[in-house]
């Protein structure tokens, strides 16, 4: 039964690293883990799809929540135990198997941090939950699907991002020394539980990555479990035994270095593109100079007459992204991928059926009135720019007290 | 005013958003039916987002210089008309990647006529109102001061 345990035990462990090495997770330095994983799995897990007829696979890309993602963790796991069983019957690994179980434990604790950095820097210069795009803030509550408006609603505060963003940047600092590791594993368990049931709860589609990163923060903490128990729960004395380096690399100065320089590349790798940018805070990057809102107050056909048309437009939106976005009557949206020719005075927009619409456009900057012409339908569509940033979910509201609610 | 532009499309556009692919696309009003036509063919800019963090960006270059006289100097460039990973090299791009833009400077305090190549490639890339990563020394300087 015990030896049945350890070898569930390293094969689990053999999985996580799997899933470290393989799952193309955003790292900015290490593009090309998306292309090995692409390279070695791409064909195996397609495969899988179609001979079990397992599931649809709408884009062959391994992505968050792709089915593609959950086949690769499928396929990891089997490779983890089918490893952990051969494992067990080599010399090799039998002899030093408590070795290479720290060294797996360490991979995966730098691991953990290093994910866990990124999250966190994002979040604390406002890159994970931006500033909500004018045609959201137009939008009826009710009309918005969960995930994005709990992404919005987490985009109007400042402040919670910074203290949510450190909620995650504090414990994978302390994953980095191992006097304060267990203690750093122990309370990313909670930001992390917290973060799969906002995922699943919201219906954003990172549930099987940050299933993966709880999954690993337990599997590290397992065999500390006992001792946290016999403290927290029997009230009994209880020491802490966690990874580290110390017996993998015997040498003291070798072991600083080596530290050192994977401290400075996780600091690098999280912090590299706000320093190079010189940008912290998402919420102030210059946006393109149409961006916003605008009201449509008239729309002609420029036949004889110049009658006014009505083709049921309310409003239509600038993105950040490049995108041009009509609201109709009845609060429904459609996009179009815009690119703009500041020459030609023109729109380039693009459909999702590959269609082509040329428009022209104009700028009153003193009006603030934005005009869009078609020539080919002969329509001319007159807006006015709306003062989206004075809606009021965007203000910096604060009330110490009721009293002062006005 | 002009150049202003450009800066802000620029900063706008080589900058990524923290988001997943679903959000993205809701986020400038798709609906669930366009994302699955935009997933399936990777169309515009979904691939640029995927765990709720940025990994993708638009490659930026500068390829000439040219002084028209001492206050307008004409700035000719090209950005990837899709995302590339982070750090991509403009080398490893075809040529029709890229959209190629031409904008005019006015009255920079630098980048006139009556500077030379050398004194301006000193100043780094931290001038132009476009944001490169490339090196200085790859940029085509004409009509600039010998």
């Amino acid at each position: 039964m015990r030896r049945f345990g350890i070898l569930a035990h390293q094969g689990l462990l053999l999985f996580a690293l799997l899933g470290a090495v393989f799952i193309p997770f955003s790292f900015r330095g290490l593009q090309v883990q998306s292309k090995i994983t692409q390279c070695i799995f791409e064909d195996v897990i397609l495969s899988f799809a179609s001979l079990f007829k397992l599931a649809y696979v709408a884009n062959s890309a391994v992505s968050s929540d792709s089915t593609t993602l959950y086949l690769l963790v499928v396929l990891l796991f089997l490779v983890g135990v089918f490893l952990a069983v051969v494992f067990s019957i080599i010399h090799v690994w039998k002899r030093h198997s408590l070795r290479f179980v720290q060294a797996i434990h360490l991979v995966l604790t730098f691991y953990l941090s290093i994910v866990m950095l990124k999250y966190g820097i994002d979040k604390v210069f406002k890159a994970q939950f931006y500033l909500p795009e004018p045609n959201t803030l137009y939008t009826p509550l009710g009309l918005l699907d969960k995930d994005i408006l709990y992404w919005s609603t987490m985009g109007t505060s400042h402040t919670y991002n910074v203290f949510m963003g450190l909620l995650e940047i504090i414990p994978a600092v302390f994953l980095l020394f191992r006097s304060t590791r267990i203690m750093g594993l122990f309370a990313l368990a909670g930001v992390l539980l917290n973060v799969v049931f906002i995922n699943f709860g919201f219906d954003i589609s990172v549930k099987l990555y940050s299933s993966f990163l709880l999954f690993l923060c337990c599997l590290l903490l397992a065999p500390s479990m006992n001792a946290l128990f016999h403290f927290f729960v029997l009230n009994k004395s209880a020491s802490l035994a966690c990874a580290t380096g110390k017996n993998l690399v015997i040498s003291s100065p070798k072991r600083i270095a080596f530290k050192t320089t994977i401290i400075f590349v996780f600091f690098v790798e999280s912090l590299f593109p706000y320093i190079l940018n010189g940008l912290f805070n998402d919420d102030n990057m210059p946006r393109n100079y149409l961006h916003g809102a605008y009201e449509i107050f008239e729309v002609t056909k420029n036949d004889e007459d110049a009658n006014t048309v009505n083709l049921n437009l309310k409003r239509l939106f600038v993105h950040r992204h490049n995108y041009l976005i009509f609201q109709y009557d009845d609060d429904s949206m459609e996009d179009f991928h815009l690119e703009i020719d500041p020459d030609q005075h023109q729109f380039l927009l693009t459909n999702y059926d590959g269609e082509i619409i040329f428009l022209e456009y104009k700028y009153l900057e003193t009006q603030k009135i934005l005009e869009l012409k078609s020539p080919d339908l002969g329509l001319t569509i007159y807006s006015k720019s709306l003062p989206w940033r004075d809606l009021p979910l965007l203000q910096p509201l604060f009330h110490w007290t009721v009293d002062i609610v006005q | 005013m002009k150049t202003q532009i450009f800066l802000i499309l620029l900063l706008t556009s080589s900058m990524c958003q923290a988001q997943t692919k679903v959000i993205a696309h809701k986020s400038h009003g798709g609906s669930r039916a366009t994302f699955a036509k935009a997933y399936q063919q990777n169309l515009f800019d979904i691939s640029r987002t995927n765990f709720g963090l940025p990994d993708r960006e638009v490659v930026v270059v500068l390829d000439t210089l040219i002084a028209v006289n001492d206050s307008i100097t004409v700035m000719k460039w090209r950005e990837s008309n899709s995302c590339h990973p982070f750090l991509s090299s403009h080398k490893d791009l075809k040529d029709s990647d890229f959209n190629y833009k031409t904008d005019t400077i006015i009255n920079h305090e630098v980048l006139r006529r009556r500077n030379t190549a050398t004194l301006i490639r000193n100043y780094g890339t931290a001038i132009y109102p476009i944001e490169f990563r490339h090196t200085i020394d790859s940029v085509v300087f004409i009509g600039f001061r010998k």
